[in-house]
């Protein structure tokens, strides 16, 4: 397991062969966080780590920036018809609920579970 | 007497701004339907007491003349700096202090909570109050054995006098299935028994003593439709029930303009790639959208936006409700400053950002890039999914 630091918050990287999954530190995903965040995601992905899991458990705030995050580490995977995916994991009820509402629980696919999550790549 | 001055604390966020007496049942609160019932029997002189945000109680029903009936109000509660403090004197010294002030209760008088839904037959309650000679009646109600431990339990005898109470018992416990309602019948003479000088209350201390003393004291058990608004989640189950027909003498308001969609006045909307399935009703001034979904049972209110895309299943909206199209909302309660599901858990949208899902129709905000990016995708989204 690696840290990676940034500014605000610390995310650990775990690598599972062709999977990474990553879990931010903190419990609010916000505006404070969101962009070490998200450029923290895009790091990987330019390094040619495809297959991200969001491990949620301790997250229990994310707000529009934190959501902006995820979509643009989507994005940029899924540009000129990239391989890859972001997928969650352990994502709180709050979390859960908000996603419904925008209709992003049919975007990022949430699994019970980092096993459950990083087995969904294989 | 109707007791209205509770603060509903267990049907937040929604009372924070509104009694439980005025929470709206489709588009009239709910005291206005208990108002009606008793003018209906002929309980047409009422006293309520108030406290809690009492305005939005007395400035809707005022001196009761609108209503048929006339209307005083005890307000329990003293101004400190702009605040109100409450100072409940319990229900049963509510109604000392009256007694004392007045002597309003001068005949068989009723009392009941100002935030249950009813289609009793008080008439009849009365009628077989007084054939027993009772000072005081309780309307019990046969409840299943499972929910037995939500209520307060009473045990009568072959006659129909009081014997026991048992507060919220285990169904293994429970003496009988019947339930306190909360609706009393009295005669004057029961407040006798009540002190002035201290708060007395009617479940606790004075049906207690009105058995200790042997006095003529009765339950009386009729089936009839009582629909409890004491939490959030009992709110969107009342709503849905009253929706689908099930309280009787409650029709739709408004005008039925499409099979099972009723609406008040001023209100547009585009039927283009819109589907709405009844039962549901739009309230005044509201605009939908082509592209939308409602599915019923469902409640729009006055002064709502609801904005292309957006899919609304078995939801209560408020007034002043701006839905996005962003937005797919089942079984919640939703209005400008909340958006509850129907255990009454809230989704503070505003705080993370996302008033642009849903907000105050009166709001105009602006959005800075983050949110513009994700509501862009969010479309998108949306539109590939159709």
């Amino acid at each position: 397991m690696q840290q990676m630091w940034s500014t605000d918050m610390s995310i650990d990287r775990t690598d599972h062969d062709a999977v990474t999954v990553v879990r931010p530190d903190g419990e609010r995903l916000d505006i404070a966080v969101a962009s070490d965040f998200r450029n923290a995601l895009i790091e990987l992905i330019e390094h040619g780590r495809r297959n991200l899991v969001v491990d949620l458990k301790g997250v229990s705030f994310i707000d529009s920036s934190g959501l902006g995050a995820l979509v643009s580490a989507l994005k940029t995977l899924k540009a000129n018809g990239g391989q890859g995916d972001v997928r969650l994991a352990e994502v709180q009820e709050p979390v859960v609920a908000l996603l419904e509402i925008i209709r992003l629980n049919r975007v990022f696919t949430s699994y019970p579970s980092v096993e459950n999550a990083v087995k969904s790549f294989s | 007497m109707i007791l209205a001055a509770g603060k509903g604390t267990r049907v937040r966020p929604i009372t924070d701004t509104v009694p439980k007496p005025m929470i709206p049942i489709i588009n009239r609160p709910v005291m206005e339907f208990l108002v009606d019932l008793l003018r209906r029997h002929d309980f047409t002189d009422i006293i309520v007491s108030t406290s809690y945000l009492s305005h939005e109680i007395e400035s809707y029903f005022r001196e009761g003349s609108r209503f048929g009936v006339r209307i005083a109000y005890s307000f329990e509660g003293y101004h400190c700096d702009g605040e109100v403090v409450p100072e409940g004197l319990g229900s049963a010294g509510g109604l000392r202090r009256i007694q004392d002030f007045s002597a309003f209760f001068d005949g068989t008088f009723a009392v009941l909570c100002g935030d249950a839904l009813i289609d009793l037959d008080l008439t009849a309650v009365v009628a077989e109050h007084r054939r027993k000679g009772a000072i005081a009646t309780i309307v019990l109600k046969e409840v299943p054995l499972e929910e037995v431990n939500r209520y307060g339990i009473v045990e009568v005898d072959g006659d129909g006098r009081i014997l026991r109470f048992q507060e919220k018992p285990k169904p293994e416990d429970a003496v009988s299935r019947l339930a306190n309602t909360g609706i009393y019948i009295f005669e004057p003479e029961v407040l006798d028994l009540v002190p002035s000088d201290r708060p007395f209350d009617i479940g606790g201390e004075l049906f207690p003593l009105l058995a200790s003393k042997g006095l003529p004291f009765y339950g009386v058990s009729m089936p009839f439709t009582w629909i409890d608004i004491g939490t959030t989640p009992d709110y969107w189950q009342a709503t849905q029930t009253i929706l689908a027909g099930g309280l009787r003498g409650l029709e739709m308001p408004g005008t039925e303009i499409a099979p099972g969609v009723w609406a008040g006045i001023n209100v547009s909307i585009d039927w283009t790639g819109t589907t709405i399935t009844g039962p549901v009703y739009i309230g005044s001034s509201t605009r939908i959208d082509p592209g939308v979904t409602i599915k019923g049972p469902a409640v729009i209110g006055r002064n709502s936006v609801v904005e292309s895309g957006a899919r609304i299943d078995a939801c209560v909206v408020g007034d002043y409700t701006r839905i996005s199209g962003l937005a797919d909302l089942q079984e919640r309660i939703i209005s400008g400053r909340f958006c509850v599901d129907r255990q009454g858990h809230n989704v503070e949208l505003a705080s993370r950002g996302m008033a642009f899902v849903v907000d105050d129709a009166r709001e105009r905000r602006e959005w800075n890039e983050d949110q513009e990016v994700l509501m862009e995708f969010l479309r998108s989204q949306t539109l590939d999914a159709q």
